[in-house]
């Protein structure tokens, strides 16, 4: 795999030298990827994505694009000369340029006919091609994005960078534009990344997913393994729910109230850890004598997420069918069976 | 390894088009606009240091001037007027702006052009106008002594006569502020007013009158400063000012240092009045507005319409109407104006030429200073908006004097040649022209300049195609100001002309003190024309002005 | 114009800019004083009285000159402004006290032309750093409709009386002819006398107008029935219509006489066109330009053997015999002794 974009120990800090945007971050994007960069806001995706984009100067690390060192203590390449496409968050169409010209406006070292045949594709890709002569005021925020999107690609950037990018849209919108955006992008065979603290878009579209937190790179790697086997506690928590229950390693198995799981990690005997259970690897089966009860039920249309008692008073949740309905205040009894079990050390925070 | 390795990346670096090192950068900026920053402070703050330091050098003299018992009585009056005189064009400003923008009153854009043509119309000329009328012997206490009344009916001269006259003339200021803040304001607020059972009127007071506010302020500052600042009009009206007083002292004690001292506090207080504006700026939001957002109600305005034309032809009347009149009787005839037009000519190309390369300058210069403003925060910013504000509190003729010194000192070639006179005028009207676009370039999202450069732009072809393309309405409304502030300009250009060389402002001054009424009349409706002409054709100063706020 | 702006190119706009201003500023303006051979004219003597003279001069010397014409006092500022790189050659005041000041700070340079001799000493500079060319007697202007000849006081020194009360206007200090007439009063009366004297004026409701003009329009539109101000005016007034009179006052035996302010021509220091200016100032006396500056302005004539026309020539009434030099040592207690006036 050619690596397109290569972070080497990126720090930025903002306010001369005082808060620490984003610390000793190194990152791989390969070609034709798609990454996401996930967190909370004020983790500092969207710096990162500035610091590739060459809008803001890191303050330690190097940056490559394409082989190419553009950003190092002593090299900066500004961000007309990087070669990177950026969606912008509001999109920033320039206002007093139609949907075409805004397309062309990356095009103009290209010769006439090359601009026009590239412009005429870009606005293919997206759709948008009998909308061209539109202003931006004239265009849905949908058809806004689009041809934001292609304005970004039309001049084959080795990367497109994309900033929040579906966060002003209305939420069918949103599940529209995702699919879309994710077959241009894969159409075109970009490289892109995006910034999002949307874990539902990041696992969807994206190859792989990097979670940051406090301005370090938490984990990075396909949404499944982020999903299931999360490296750390805020990962676990913040891409998709976790109840951490606490468990005992004792040879084989981890001995919990929900029962012994298998000792996975080969964790020493004696250990004390708390085990990761997410809401959809709990069951819940009728049983009028059970040591559980459900407290609350939240419909959530595909389904219902039930917060249950254990006997110990810790309370888990449990995501079951939306037909599937038990009544708060029911007895119940809790099965689990995880594929994958996660483990973190009591007193730690990582693991 | 490891330097291999970084020796390796750098060749790769190298092999690509061309080798970038890092840019130095002097705190936030790049050399090149930390040069531009420090040529605009030094243009700008230089007359005003040369003032500081010419009024330290008065040491005790200047001191006992400051402190003599009538500085406290020449603020309290000087600021008197021009309190009187904001409140007087806020009255004028106010029912005429809604008037003219929601309500179905024929004729309402006509009668919004008009409404522009007092800011054509010199407040001296002004002051001549009703001083020939409402003086001593004009024919208003002419006719009241007629009809046997004793003394006079109307005194001109004096502070009310100031009051008159200062906001008849500077009332557009907040007659175009209010106007466009009432046309794109936000139609919701009054049907939500609407909703709760307000008629009309209490809309306008609960509602709209409150969200005016910041416009009305914006206005209102131009206003007093104004009113701080004029010489011509307040001397004519026989108003003692801190301009005038300067005026004494350097024209009879030829005091510099005394008049450097005067000047310092006019300085002061102008900066005061400034920052207390920014404090008040600085805690409003702004509101965008939108194309294709709705329209605001327009109200019928049924039987009250014959009341509503009254008022406007009262303001318009007494702004534009009757100095015109008057000036047009003075001139005598048709004949009169194309001859003085014929002889002077050249004053006419002087005026036009200067006028316009200082707004010109005074644009790009605005544009340079707004830009660092808006998108390097920090001192520096701080440091050009108050350098490039200072320009309002100097009085024409201290700027005057102050420039003639400097430059004949240090750049003697500059000296003597028409460009001073160019320099007189940036220097007094740049902050027009910032102001202007700083609030243009406060409404373009800084995301369209980083998406420009994205898109291989670097940051100059950026402002070019992107950032100027969508502030230039204001920065035209901002060229506008300062074109016909610069050519209406008198106090300075007196100073700053080389021998041989008259505007058309210095003209009229001249024939008023040959007494030539017909001529002055002349020259000053050549002005007033000159002045108005882009006043008419800029169709978009309205919108480009809101900016202002 | 709408179309220019509506096609407003910044690139295009920037570049005329700088050629507009490289070439005003490389290239002297439209006369400018960079403009080698001419010489330069800082004029507080209005345009139509100095014009005709300099037009006369270019004619008959062949030699170019530049006016700027401007109040006496804004020009002197100019003038000790400018001290570093000289633009004046020539500097012709309305008041003579002004090239007093002006000499004092070494502004100015002395000459003494041939055709001076004949003007009695208290009008030119003991010095030669200035000359005076027509003089203005302080006289009291009155309205005809309002006061008759005779009612009028034969001495300024009456006009505290109630009768006129409110009804006298004079200019304010900003006006130098003024500042003169309160330094001579000083002079004659002493400091105490004066200052109660000219208090019992204010006490009269005495009118302190901005400039002469005001005064003499007051005086002529019966706003004022009399006005303490300058020979000419009463002459303008009678050209513009206006029903007025005018009395020499203090000409009694005992009388202080009435005092003559002189306009006064000066050289200045460090002038480029030396020779020229020389030749000006020679000019200006000269019988010609004598002619035009009397007969258009009616003003005294200081040199001997001129036709005053119809103004008062200078040894038909008595004037007050007092120099420019002492007036100036009194100016600063004059302007302390009299504030705000």
């Amino acid at each position: 795999m050619t690596e397109v974009i290569r972070l080497e120990g990126v720090s930025k800090r903002y306010g001369g030298g005082g808060i620490a945007a984003i610390q000793e971050i190194s990152l791989v994007v390969g070609k034709g990827e798609i990454v996401a960069l996930l967190g909370p806001s004020g983790c500092g995706k969207t710096t990162t994505l500035r610091l590739i984009a060459g809008f803001e100067v890191p303050d330690g690390g190097s940056i490559e694009i394409g082989g190419r060192i553009v950003a190092n203590e002593r090299i900066f390449v500004p961000a007309e000369r990087r070669g990177v496409g950026m969606v912008f968050q509001d999109y920033a169409l320039f206002p007093h340029l139609t949907a075409r010209e805004n397309v062309a406006f990356g095009l103009h070292n290209w010769d006439a006919e090359r601009s026009g045949k590239r412009i005429e594709e870009a606005l293919d890709l997206v759709g948008l091609s009998e909308l061209e002569g539109r202003y931006s005021y004239e265009l849905s925020g949908g058809q806004q994005q689009r041809v934001a999107l292609a304005r970004a690609l039309a001049p084959s950037p080795q990367v497109v960078l994309l900033d929040e990018p579906f966060s002003n849209l209305d939420a069918d919108m949103r599940a529209q534009m995702r699919q879309d955006v994710h077959r241009i992008l894969r159409q075109a065979g970009t490289t892109a990344i995006f910034v999002t603290h949307d874990q539902e878009e990041a696992l969807m579209i994206a190859d792989r997913v990097g979670v940051l937190n406090q301005g370090r790179l938490e984990q990075i790697d396909q949404p499944d393994v982020i999903y299931h086997t999360p490296a750390t506690r805020f990962v676990a928590r913040f891409v998709g729910s976790a109840d951490f229950i606490p468990g005992l390693v004792q040879g084989e198995g981890i001995v919990t109230e929900l029962g012994t799981f298998p000792n996975q990690q080969g964790l020493p005997s004696g250990q004390a850890v708390e085990v990761m259970i997410r809401p959809d690897d709990i069951e819940l089966v009728a049983d009028l004598a059970g040591e559980a009860t459900v407290v609350t039920r939240h419909f959530r249309g595909s389904d219902n997420l039930y917060c249950v008692q254990l006997p110990s008073g810790r309370t888990v949740h449990s995501s079951q069918g939306s037909t599937r309905i038990v009544e708060s205040g029911a007895r119940i009894a809790v099965k689990t069976d995880p594929t994958h079990v996660v483990c973190f050390y009591e007193d730690d925070t990582t693991r | 390894m490891r330097g291999g390795m970084a020796k390796g990346n750098m060749e790769r670096a190298a092999s690509g088009e061309t080798f970038i090192f890092r840019r130095p950068t002097i705190g936030v900026l790049t050399p090149v606009a930390a040069l531009g920053a420090v040529f605009i402070i030094l243009l700008t703050a230089s007359p005003l240091l040369n003032l500081f330091i010419a009024a330290l050098a008065a040491g005790s003299r200047g001191l006992s001037s400051l402190l003599s018992g009538s500085v406290p009585t020449l603020l309290a009056k000087t600021l008197l007027l021009a309190t009187l005189a904001t409140l007087w064009a806020l009255l004028l400003g106010v029912p005429p702006a809604w008037i003219l923008t929601r309500t179905d009153l024929p004729g309402r854009r006509l009668f919004r052009v008009l409404g522009l043509l007092p800011l054509a119309i010199p407040p001296y000329i002004g002051a001549l106008t009703y001083i020939t009328l409402l003086g001593p012997v004009g024919p208003v206490n002419k006719a009241y002594q007629a009809m046997g009344g004793s003394g006079q009916l109307v005194n001109i001269y004096g502070l009310w006569g100031g009051v008159l006259v200062l906001g008849l003339f500077t009332y557009p200021y907040i007659l175009l502020l209010a106007g466009s803040a009432l046309e794109s304001s936000n139609p919701a607020m009054e049907e939500a007013a609407r909703a709760a059972g307000h008629g009309p009127m209490g809309i306008f007071v609960r509602v709209t009158l409150p969200l005016l506010r910041p416009s009305l302020l914006a206005g209102s500052l131009l206003v007093f400063l104004y009113a701080l600042s004029d010489f011509a009009a307040v001397s004519f009206l026989r108003v003692t000012t801190f301009t005038t007083e300067i005026y004494h002292q350097l024209n009879t004690r030829f005091d510099q240092r005394g008049a450097a001292a005067l000047s310092a506090v006019l300085v002061l207080l102008t900066l005061l009045v400034l920052v207390a504006q920014r404090k008040n700026l600085g805690r409003r939001s702004f509101v965008q507005r939108r194309s294709g957002a709705k329209p605001p109600t327009i109200y019928p305005l049924g039987h009250w319409k014959v009341p509503a034309l009254i008022c406007t032809y009262l303001v318009l009347g007494g702004s534009v109407f009757l100095p015109i009149a008057l000036l047009l009787y003075q001139a005598g005839s048709a004949a009169t104006i194309f001859q003085t037009l014929a002889s002077g000519h050249r004053y006419l190309w002087n005026s036009l030429w200067t006028a316009a390369v200082a707004a010109t300058a005074a644009t790009v210069l605005a544009l340079f200073v707004s830009y660092l403003i808006d998108r390097r925060k920090g001192p520096v910013g701080l440091l050009l908006t108050a350098a490039t504000q200072l320009g309002y509190a100097i009085p024409g003729t201290v700027l005057g004097l102050s420039l003639i010194l400097l430059y004949n000192t240090y750049v003697p070639w500059i000296y003597g040649t028409a460009a001073m006179v160019v320099l007189g005028y940036l220097l007094r009207y740049l902050p027009q022209a910032v102001q202007g676009s700083a609030a243009a370039l406060s409404q373009v999202d800084p995301n369209l300049e980083e998406a420009a450069r994205g898109l291989g732009r670097s940051s100059w072809q950026a402002l070019r195609e992107v950032t100027i393309p969508l502030i230039r309405p204001g920065m035209v409304a901002g060229w506008t100001l300062v074109f016909i502030s610069s050519i209406k300009e008198l106090a300075a250009t007196l100073l700053l002309r080389p021998a041989g060389f008259d505007t058309l402002p210095v003209r009229i001054w001249i024939a008023t003190i040959e007494v030539d009424f017909a001529v002055a009349a002349s020259t000053s409706l050549i002005l007033i024309a000159t002045t108005a002409l882009p006043l008419f054709l800029i169709r978009r100063l309205d919108s480009g002005i809101s900016q202002l706020d | 114009m709408t179309l220019f702006f509506s096609s407003f190119r910044p690139t295009l706009f920037c570049s005329i800019l700088l050629i507009v201003v490289s070439v005003s500023a490389v290239m002297p303006g439209p006369g400018g004083p960079e403009a080698g051979s001419e010489l330069v004219i800082y004029s507080g003597r209005k345009e139509s009285a100095i014009k005709p003279v300099v037009d006369l001069f270019e004619r008959k010397t062949g030699a170019k000159a530049v006016l700027k014409i401007g109040k006496t006092s804004g020009l002197a500022n100019e003038i000790l402004q400018e001290r570093q790189h000289p633009r004046a050659d020539i500097f012709i005041a309305t008041e003579a006290g002004v090239c007093e000041v002006l000499a004092r700070e070494g502004a100015l340079d002395s000459y003494a032309p041939a055709r001076a001799r004949s003007i009695p000493s208290e009008y030119k500079s003991s010095k030669g750093f200035w000359t005076g060319i027509s003089g203005r007697a302080r006289v009291i202007l009155y309205n005809t409709g309002l006061v008759k000849n005779e009612e009028v006081p034969g001495s300024v020194l009456d006009l505290a009386d109630p009768k006129w009360n409110g009804k006298i206007a004079i200019a304010r200090t900003l006006e130098r002819t003024t500042l003169s007439w309160l330094g001579a009063l000083v002079h004659v009366l002493g400091e105490a006398k004066a200052k109660a004297y000219i208090d019992g004026l204010l006490r009269n409701g005495l009118k302190v107008l901005p400039d002469n003009s005001d005064v003499w329009r007051g005086v002529g539109s019966g706003e004022f029935a009399l006005g303490l101000t300058n020979s000419p005016n009463y002459h303008l007034a009678l050209k513009a219509g206006l029903p007025v009179g005018v009395v020499y006052p203090d000409q009694g035996p005992s009388g202080m006489g009435s005092l003559v302010n002189p306009n006064a021509v000066a050289i200045v220091k460090g002038a480029r066109h030396l020779v020229l200016a020389r030749r000006f100032v020679d000019f200006i006396l000269s019988q010609e330009a004598q002619a035009i500056l009397v007969r258009q302005a009616f003003e005294t004539p200081l040199v001997s053997a001129m036709d005053a026309g119809e103004v008062r020539p200078l040894s038909s009434f008595k004037s007050l015999k007092l120099s420019q030099e002492r007036l100036a040592d009194l100016e600063e207690r004059t302007i302390r002794l009299f504030p705000g006036f």
